[in-house]
């Protein structure tokens, strides 16, 4: 008799495989009844815990893989990174002085064009902690969420490009749907042909564009921009590069030029929704509720409520006298 | 079966769980990465069914779907399917030797996870299952196959099984 158990292998045991295959069975039965909107918004709740649980675990994981035992284990290395990171701060704090000059030029500029710009809201910067690749999903987990102003529909974007957009949002996490995942949809549009697509992702080896416009315009190695046709993407993030691939053309994504590990969480445009908007000759015009700009002691005549047949016609007066034309000019030119 | 062996069990499963979390840290989505609960499936299966396991691969299961963002109920019923092939697989041992029942187990359960896991994509109106990611996972999972059994395997399993 072994430790594990007095029972031969092999004996025919009907009441246990009834239950095991009355398991499987609940299981074929969750699955079904996830298809209803309900359950999946119920279980939504769950998933969004779960993130928080994953990504604490994913970050201890993380801190495990980065211990170094008794100074050994590349501080070398380390430090050469650390000087590295830090030329490279230097650098790009002397880019963000410019381009924060530039941005307040540029907004001086639309307003002297009275130039209908699209107003950003305030980005979050994160780290991403757990990472997803799966069967089912490409998916990433960021430690930023709502308690830090994170919802869901940001657009996810590195120092390469579009990461993708947050899908789902807990306390203090996010999680990021890939451009890569099933489920990716972002509208796009070539920088050189101005051709617009539908990017869909295929879970792992890249995005296509589906249903372009005109798709004889693509040039290879063209750079793909985000259109912000849907409204909840920023106009002009870096998507990618076009390359055709037999009858189709895919992207050769932005984001595999490096590693994903922070990322800027980045609120859709601030558009007015239409239902919003007052509809074209209502509303107007308002009154003037500002104070500088009102008539103090006046006041206006009352506006006479008359019938066109009172009205009396206000006198003629001649029309100006036509300047005298020059002599060789005939009446008809 | 003895009460040190569910908790033997118990723990393979908390043990799978950790390998799978661990996979999902920050810089791993480029890796092929193993199938920790395939090792379960092929190695617990040598005990004959047990009601504890199938409890202990639906439990496990269910933190792969939240991890993986799968429908839920997806990897607990492709662990069960894994599982069910297994017990198969070596319900024929003997006469096939216990090696031939380990392949089958570890090869077929790949095969029917596979096809389990496409079935729960399309009965939960998943809108797609990459079966790249997976197979990428599975040939790690196989690597390491030959180490981990000796963990997980009793050598008096055979002489039990005799």
């Amino acid at each position: 008799m072994a430790w594990y158990g007095h029972r031969r292998s092999g004996e025919p045991r009907p009441g246990a495989r009834a239950v095991v295959v009355g398991l499987g069975l609940s299981m074929v039965g969750v699955l079904a009844i996830q298809t209803s909107t309900a359950v999946r918004s119920g279980i939504d709740a769950s998933r969004r815990s779960m993130d928080g649980t994953t990504a604490s675990l994913a970050t201890f994981a993380s801190g495990i893989s980065g211990w170094s035992f008794f100074g050994l284990g590349g501080s070398e290395e380390d430090k050469a990174r650390i000087a590295e990171l830090e030329a490279q701060i230097r650098d790009l704090t002397r880019w963000k002085d410019l381009a924060e000059t530039m941005a307040i030029r540029m907004e001086r500029y639309e307003r002297l064009l009275d130039l209908v710009g699209e107003t950003q809201g305030q980005s979050v910067t994160a780290r991403v902690v757990a990472e997803e690749t799966g069967p089912f999903s490409a998916s990433r987990i960021a430690n930023a969420g709502a308690a830090n102003g994170v919802r869901e529909g940001f657009a996810v974007v590195n120092e390469n490009g579009l990461v993708g957009r947050v899908v789902r949002v807990g306390e203090y996490t996010s999680r990021i749907l890939m451009l890569t995942d099933f489920a990716s949809r972002i509208p796009v549009m070539g920088t050189r042909s101005g051709d617009r697509a539908l990017l869909v992702g295929d879970n792992g080896t890249g995005a296509r564009l589906i249903e372009p416009e005109t798709p004889d315009k693509i040039v290879p190695g063209e750079v793909w921009v985000t259109s912000g046709d849907d409204g909840k993407m920023p106009l002009g993030v870096r998507v990618g590069t076009a390359r055709k691939v037999g009858d189709e053309w895919r992207l050769d994504l932005a984001i595999d030029e490096g590693r994903v590990d922070y990322v800027r969480l980045v609120p859709p445009p601030d558009f007015a929704a239409p239902e919003v908007a007052p509809r074209l000759g209502e509303g107007l015009p308002q009154e003037n509720t500002e104070p500088t700009l009102r008539t103090v002691g006046v006041q206006l005549a009352p506006v006479a409520t008359t019938t066109p047949a009172a009205v009396t016609p206000p006198a003629a007066t001649p029309p100006p006298a036509a300047p005298p034309r020059p002599a060789g000019q005939g009446g008809a030119q | 079966m003895t009460v040190a062996w569910r908790l033997w069990v118990l723990v393979l499963t908390a043990l799978a769980a950790t390998i799978t979390v661990y996979g999902m840290h920050a810089g791993m989505s480029g890796a092929w990465w193993p199938i920790a609960a395939l090792w379960l499936t092929t190695t617990l299966a040598s005990f004959g069914l047990s009601i504890w396991v199938a409890g202990n691969l639906i439990l496990l299961g269910l933190v792969m779907d939240y991890m993986g963002d799968a429908p839920i109920g997806a990897w607990p019923l492709a662990l069960l399917a894994a599982y069910a092939v297994a017990l198969i697989a070596w319900d024929r041992q003997p006469p096939i030797r216990v090696i031939g029942a380990e392949i089958i187990s570890l090869l077929g359960g790949f095969i029917v996870v596979s096809l389990a896991l496409t079935i729960a994509a399309s009965v939960a109106g998943h809108p797609g299952f990459a079966r790249n990611a997976l197979t990428g996972d599975f040939i790690m999972t196989a690597l390491l196959y030959p180490v981990v059994r000796f963990l997980i395997l009793p050598a008096s399993i055979r002489v039990a099984r005799r």
